[in-house]
């Protein structure tokens, strides 16, 4: 068996990620661990995000976070999947699970009353400064609003309307069929307009004149 | 087909795919034709899609710090202090030292400290005409090369003792080449006595040497695993 020189990783990291996923079985170990950290560059707001709404709590998110993360690199050297987002998620989705099941009960502080960097609180760069003047009571409504749903629709929700994920990387992050997904999101939906009929006061104010 | 439709009202999971533009053309269409006859499902449909666009702007937190992995696993071979030229260093020095005693000692450059008695030492053995029973016959020009331990020695008084003891137990006959051999050993004994504090070995090489030799093998071979170890454990070397 020829053993071929140990490519930089860095060269590759300006293709697309799929491509240096298919190439992460011939890097040495720093240069999976480049490659490791990119992706966790990439990536760790919305896994941050997603542990944080599955938590309800950030620094139980944090510790989440980097949980999954820290099982995420002891796995990433046998990653052999498509799409490193999906795995990632699923990693951070099943971390908060059992973390959840640890914790018993529900977030001992809410998750508004959570100072964030008051510098830069919104990591998307295309918030219109009308989602930036509304992120708070938004975030205060949404927030109390999957807190009432189950489990499995809060993280369809999460992944496909806040964090963008396509149906198919929900079904792959969620390691469950489209059609559940399918059912699970829009059963979430369904539960979270009816909440937020009932939390009129907390809307703004363009959502209200809506009903 | 439109009282068909009106009939019916759509699913939450059709609205919710139609919203997201998920359903084909055909379902899309009919979907449409119904929400345009059917204000309680057009009414459920404007408040979902109300829902979903409120969700959606939602903004993402920035975490308040970073989660990239320490570089705690590339530190681990630094925690050795011996770089691998070094010990490549190291080993080569101790082979070549290993080398050039092992060379000498072979060559017999070992059994003289000089290299003009040298010569002497095979031209005493011939005119004996006999082997030299005695280990020490091929120092006899040491005398020349170690005189001041030879006095140091002598102040103690022991060394004179110890050449006539020997002489007296090894050589009982009286003829002359006898004689000749006991002059022999007695210089050869009492440069041993007064330069090599450790004594001979029976090839004429200084004991100090051969342990030295031992040592300098032992040392080039621990020397040579360490390189071996740290070569194969080193970072760039893991391939899969």
């Amino acid at each position: 068996m020829v053993s071929l020189p140990a490519p930089n990783p860095k060269a590759f990291m300006t293709q697309t990620h799929s491509i240096t996923h298919s190439l992460l079985p011939v890097f040495d170990k720093s240069g999976q661990e480049y490659c490791f950290n990119c992706a966790v560059e990439e990536h760790q707001t919305r896994a941050y995000n997603l542990a944080s709404y599955m938590l309800g709590d950030w620094a139980l998110a944090e510790d989440a976070t980097q949980e999954a993360f820290l099982s995420a690199f002891r796995a990433f050297k046998g990653f052999r999947g498509q799409n490193l987002a999906a795995w990632l998620m699923r990693i951070v989705a099943n971390t908060c699970r059992d973390m959840l099941r640890a914790k018993k009960s529900r977030p001992s502080q809410p998750l508004d009353s959570l100072p964030s960097d008051p510098e830069d609180p919104v990591a998307s760069s295309t918030a219109s400064p009308e989602s930036q003047t509304l992120s708070s009571e938004l975030r205060e409504a949404i927030h109390k609003g999957l807190d009432t749903l189950a489990e499995d629709q809060r993280l369809a929700i999460v992944l496909i309307d806040i964090e963008g994920f396509s149906y198919e990387e929900a079904s792959q992050t969620m390691d469950t069929s489209l059609g559940t997904v399918k059912s699970r999101l829009s059963r979430g939906r369904a539960a979270l307009r009816d909440y937020l009929r009932t939390q009129r006061e907390l809307l703004p104010p363009s959502f209200r004149q809506e009903r | 087909m439109l009282r068909l439709f009106r009939k019916r009202h759509v699913s939450q999971e059709n609205l919710s795919e139609y919203l997201d533009n998920r359903l084909s053309n055909e379902d899309g269409r009919k979907i449409e034709m119904h929400l345009s006859a059917c204000g309680e499902c057009r009414e459920d449909f404007e408040s979902l899609r109300s829902t979903v666009e409120l969700v959606q702007r939602t903004p993402l937190v920035k975490p308040r710090r970073s989660f990239v992995l320490a570089k705690a696993p590339a530190a681990a071979p630094q925690r050795t202090g011996i770089p691998t030229w070094a010990a490549g260093l190291a080993t080569s020095a101790a082979l070549a030292a290993f080398l050039v005693i092992l060379s000498s000692d072979l060559s017999g450059v070992l059994t003289t400290e000089g290299t003009s008695p040298r010569s002497t030492v095979p031209e005493a053995a011939t005119s004996i005409g006999e082997p030299t029973a005695t280990a020490s016959s091929p120092q006899e020009g040491e005398p020349e090369s170690a005189p001041s331990l030879m006095q140091a020695e002598a102040a103690d008084g022991g060394e004179g003792e110890a050449a006539d003891l020997t002489t007296a137990a090894e050589t009982p006959a009286s003829t002359e080449e006898e004689k000749a051999k006991q002059e022999l050993t007695t210089d050869d004994l009492a440069s041993i006595t007064s330069a090599e504090p450790f004594g001979e070995s029976e090839g004429g090489t200084p004991a100090y040497w051969r342990i030295a030799e031992g040592m300098l093998a032992a040392l080039t071979l621990v020397l040579a695993g360490g390189l071996i170890w740290l070569w194969r454990r080193a970072p760039g070397r893991a391939t899969s």
